[in-house]
């Protein structure tokens, strides 16, 4: 049994996991997933909360008849993870949409035109501003230093709630979760050299949006 | 030793693009971790105990979509902590083309971004404005740059990027009081300079050439005119659209087959870039986007097996997505305008022989030509603006839509609900291009301005 205490052989299939292993499957499962969402969402009550939609979905198909390969059972997981997340963000950015107009002066759409003191808005361009933004990431931090790491932290969760969430979830599942791009390529549905397309879209617009937060800090 | 291993060894620049990947899973590791508390399982466990009780044991049944079980094997368990698999799984190939275009992107960026303090004083001697009439003006383009390839005009500025004939590409902004003329590069730049919008605040413009593409955008006036910031760009992805107003960008890039649309703002870093729509089959492209009254309109173009190209029109708004034209059709280039939509409905088959290649679909699509027509956003009537156009020579902002008719510049009025009354004007007019402020075209030698009411 590849995963799973109490998977059983199904028809030749290999092991199988169903409703009596959702005890198991919550024990294993709720730390990775939480955090999952969490990373993907930036919000802790949040990822709370979208963590436990995912478990009552997989109790749902599990109790209505739903058996899952055990080697398939994480991806199945995440999968459902993935879209629970994602459609919640899209609500919240949908949302988002209309009152772009109703930003604050000092940050929204107007913030810097000309003729305000408040200056352009946008974080101030470098000079070779991608071979700068390599530059960010290939310096080493200052590890010895709290603040330094809690800043660091801060701005990250920042970026990974500015990428598109098909980029963060592809990121993530690579980075942070140990998934193989064919993996992930099940967990999402895309063909794994989509994945290996996304992983470096992914990564240059992370780059690219860690500059621009470390500028807007200067 | 690996292949991947021998090439880092020898190569800086991938070098440098490895260890930038690396740091970003690193910092992606550094996040925070939760650890769910006893709470947690008591509350999961409730919810599920209540919907049981509140649907049946019979009806415990999630939405196919969602937890649809029927995934492929999964070879490699997850049971144990793995190896972080990072550059390694990226193609060899790919790598050093990455950094060879970073290095060649980086110079784009410094290009158009350095020294902007400099930049803001620099007057082109060759620029000059005569005043002809009270809503006309006249430029004479650079000495070195006069192969004039894009315009348009404000109240307060005139934007134009011009070639050197051998070449090199140099995007000015002209100030229409004075005269300034403003370099927005520090140097030329090589490959296409294309003029996104000019509006009262901002001027915006994509590069794109072998090594990739840039969309940026420069505020005119305050502490930080002229000083470019890019808005996106990638050395790996294709630029299949830009479109941008005096707040906010629509930008559309394909990579991999898959096409992707973004909505992003423009004056603020503070808010985020929105993906409005990714590409319906692989292959297709998103193409020529644009905005009014907050729905966004773009084609959606691919080729089917046999290599013929198909392109249709889509909208969306926050409300979701739906199609304006008939999918299989032939409507290239949709442009809105003020309360209405003009495309090219084209006449000739377009083909293209590399079906999922962006660049060549891209390319194909800019070939339609056929009936211009435009559609009222507000009574849903459609009206027949020429018989016969290219898409290329379409330009349309504002309320003004401009196109070539032969060899003659026509336009059309969307305020007046007419044809231009400057369309007598333009007769000598090579390009043209408009904003909601003014109707600019260039005739060979100069570049002339016509300011609308």
């Amino acid at each position: 049994m590849a995963e799973g205490a109490g998977a059983t052989e199904g028809a030749g299939a290999g092991p199988v996991v169903g409703i009596n292993d959702f005890e198991d499957i919550f024990t294993r499962f709720q730390t990775p997933i939480t955090n999952f969402v969490f990373r993907l969402v930036g919000n802790r009550e949040q990822a709370y909360d979208l963590a436990q939609d995912v478990f009552v979905k997989a109790y749902r198909a599990l109790a209505g008849g739903a058996t899952i390969q055990a080697g398939a059972l994480s991806s199945w997981l995440y999968r459902i993870a993935s879209n629970t997340a994602t459609d919640a963000l899209r609500r919240k950015r949908l949302i988002s949409w209309l009152p772009l107009s109703l930003f604050n002066d000092d940050r929204g759409v107007g913030a810097g035109l000309p003729g305000s003191d408040s200056g352009f808005g946008m974080p101030t361009p470098t000079d070779e501003h991608l071979a700068s933004a390599m530059g960010a990431f290939t310096a080493s931090y200052d590890g010895g230093r709290f603040e330094q790491r809690v800043a660091d932290r801060e701005i990250v969760e920042r970026v990974l709630k500015r990428l598109p969430e098909k980029y963060a979830a592809c990121l993530l599942l690579y980075e942070h979760e140990g998934f193989s791009c064919a993996e992930i390529a099940d967990v999402l549905n895309v063909t794994p050299s989509a994945v290996k397309m996304r992983l470096m879209r992914a990564r240059e617009r992370f780059i690219s949006l860690y500059q621009q937060e470390l500028e807007g800090r200067r | 030793m690996r292949p991947l291993s021998e090439h880092l060894a020898m190569c800086a620049s991938c070098r440098q693009v490895e260890a930038a990947y690396r740091r970003v899973g690193e910092s992606l590791r550094l996040l925070p971790t939760l650890t769910p508390d006893a709470s947690f399982r008591e509350r999961v466990f409730a919810a599920i105990a209540a919907e049981r009780q509140r649907v049946g044991p019979a009806a415990m049944r999630a939405s196919r979509a969602e937890t649809e079980p029927s995934l492929p094997v999964v070879r490699a368990p997850v049971g144990a902590p793995r190896a972080r698999r990072r550059i390694g799984l990226m193609p060899m190939a790919a790598m050093a083309a990455a950094a060879v275009l970073l290095v060649s992107l980086g110079a784009m960026q410094w290009i158009s971004g350095r020294n902007p303090g400099n930049l803001a004083v620099k007057i082109t001697q060759g620029t000059n404005s005569v005043t002809t009439q009270s809503r006309l003006s006249s430029y004479l383009p650079d000495q070195r740059f006069f192969q004039v390839t894009d315009l348009r005009a404000s109240h307060d500025w005139m934007a134009y990027a011009a070639g050197d004939g051998a070449g090199a590409t140099m995007l000015f902004v002209v100030n229409r009081h004075t005269g300034a003329s403003h370099a927005l590069f520090a140097a030329p730049v090589t490959g296409q300079v294309r003029l996104v919008s000019l509006s009262a605040q901002f001027v915006v413009w994509s590069v794109s050439n072998e090594t990739g593409w840039v969309v940026s955008a420069a505020p005119l006036a305050g502490a930080h005119a002229w000083r470019a910031q890019p808005l996106e760009q990638s050395l790996i992805s294709t630029l299949t659209g830009a479109w941008a107003n005096d707040t906010e960008a629509l930008i559309a890039t394909s990579a991999g087959g898959e096409a992707t649309l973004e909505r992003m703002t423009i004056a603020s870093s503070a808010t985020s870039s929105v993906v409005i729509a990714t590409g319906s089959h692989l292959g297709a492209i998103i193409a020529s986007p644009s905005m009014e009254n907050g729905t966004v309109y773009w084609a959606d173009v691919w080729a089917d097996m046999q290599g013929s190209l198909h392109s249709a029109i889509w909208s969306a708004t926050t409300m979701g997505a739906s199609p304006v034209t008939q999918a299989g059709g032939e409507a290239y280039s949709p442009i809105a305008v003020k309360d209405a939509l003009v495309w090219i409905n084209a006449t000739r088959a377009l083909t293209v022989s590399a079906k999922s290649d962006a660049p060549a679909i891209l390319a194909a699509a800019a070939q339609a030509s056929g009936k211009l027509v435009a559609l009222d956003l507000n009574k849903g009537q459609s009206l027949t603006l020429a018989n016969e156009t290219a898409a290329s020579s379409m330009h349309a902002s504002g309320a003004t839509a401009l196109w070539s008719a032969g060899s003659v510049i026509q336009g059309y009025d969307f305020g007046a609900h007419g044809p231009l009354a400057e369309n007598n004007m333009m007769t000598h007019a090579q390009i043209a291009g408009a904003t909601g402020d003014a109707i600019t075209w260039y005739d060979g030698s100069h570049i002339v301005v016509y300011t609308l009411g």
